[in-house]
């Protein structure tokens, strides 16, 4: 059963978002939108975000893989640690974010969007994206410990 | 300021035009979006068809000189079990109820984009082998009532060439590419009608 316009609307903009974390180029996460919005079309739905959004993964990791690029990295469990403050000296700079998010691997700026956008809880994004818990974790950690080091330097830098 | 605050901001900033929303509504909405994808595929059937017709009058027993060894011998393997007509260990039209009743394979059986549920349905399975890793052999029935192969064994670095073949072998076509982590081999026989 189809929502109403503007929820499908608002559906199509939070796949894009999602695909944008994956591909960090905003022509190919609408492709990937396009590919996935006909792909659920064909079946008959579901119409909900966490169906799109295995369906734009999906499709990501598919034309990855014809590229014979590696995008999702496997990493140790046992480097979990819990978060650090998440605090950063704000607010930062719109072409600054968007230049070292475009520095992360998809897979890290997946679960950081996941986490920071959508907010999904660790355990929801390790099923999502058929990862161990742990392994999410690792991975939200690691990506936030970067981002705010790479966002202190280059504002260190610009100023 | 907390990170995941200026993340969301930067992320929630980012919008598709309207006009490409507005796209993406009627693709959703309209049977037409569905005409839309099918139509060059469509064409590309027809294209193929018209393939199988010429390529049907000259079918040998070589397989095409240019595919890889390995994709070769999977082709083959796929196409002699198909013709072997070997008893299913599970009957099932649900892919979903093979990993239980197939707990021995190392991975989850999956639905496939390209072997649509409108078109095949499952009909059911047993355990097999390719290229000594665990698979699993399903038999599909196809629209026209003609019996299909399809074979899935978890993806492995060595299947890089075998990937996105399509080998034709003793009057069958046999499909091969990666879907959802795992390798899938789709024996079909080429016939003027299918």
């Amino acid at each position: 059963m189809l929502t109403d316009d503007e929820d499908l609307a608002e559906l199509m903009q939070r796949a894009y978002r999602y695909a944008l974390s994956l591909t960090h180029e905003p022509e190919a996460a609408r492709d990937l939108v396009q590919d996935a919005a006909m792909s659920v079309s064909r079946r008959g739905g579901p119409w909900n975000i966490r169906f799109m959004t295995t369906v734009v993964r999906n499709r990501f990791i598919d034309l990855y893989r014809r590229a014979r690029k590696v995008p999702f990295e496997s990493l140790d469990d046992s480097v979990a640690a819990p978060l650090e403050d998440e605090s950063v000296e704000g607010p930062v700079d719109e072409g600054l974010m968007d230049l070292i998010l475009g520095s992360l691997k998809p897979s890290e700026r997946e679960v950081l969007y996941l986490s920071a956008v959508e907010d999904y809880t660790t355990a929801e994004i390790a099923e999502m994206t058929g990862r161990p818990r742990g392994t999410v974790l690792s991975i939200l950690h690691r990506t936030k410990h970067k981002l705010r080091h790479r966002l202190s330097h280059e504002t260190g830098l610009r100023n | 300021m907390k990170l995941d605050s200026e993340i969301k901001r930067h992320y929630n900033r980012k919008r598709l035009a309207s006009s490409d929303v507005a796209e993406l509504v009627r693709t959703a909405r309209s049977p037409m979006g569905r005409l839309r994808y099918l139509a060059p595929r469509m064409a590309a059937a027809a294209l193929l068809l018209l393939a199988s017709v010429f390529l049907i009058t000259r079918i040998t027993d070589a397989p095409v000189a240019a595919a890889p060894e390995l994709a070769t011998s999977i082709a083959k393997h796929v196409v002699f079990q198909h013709e072997e007509s070997v008893p299913l260990a599970v009957r099932t039209e649900n892919i979903q109820e093979l990993t239980m009743e197939l707990p021995r394979l190392n991975f989850t059986p999956a639905a496939s984009m390209v072997v649509s549920a409108e078109r095949y349905r499952l009909y059911g399975a047993r355990y097999c082998h390719i290229e000594g890793k665990i698979a699993v052999h399903m038999r599909l029935v196809r629209e026209d009532g003609l019996s299909v192969t399809l074979y899935q064994v978890a993806d492995q670095p060595e299947f890089d060439s075998v990937d996105g073949t399509e080998i034709e072998w003793k009057g069958y076509r046999v499909r091969m590419w990666r879907e959802n982590g795992v390798l899938m081999c789709l024996a079909e026989r080429i016939s003027v009608s299918a």
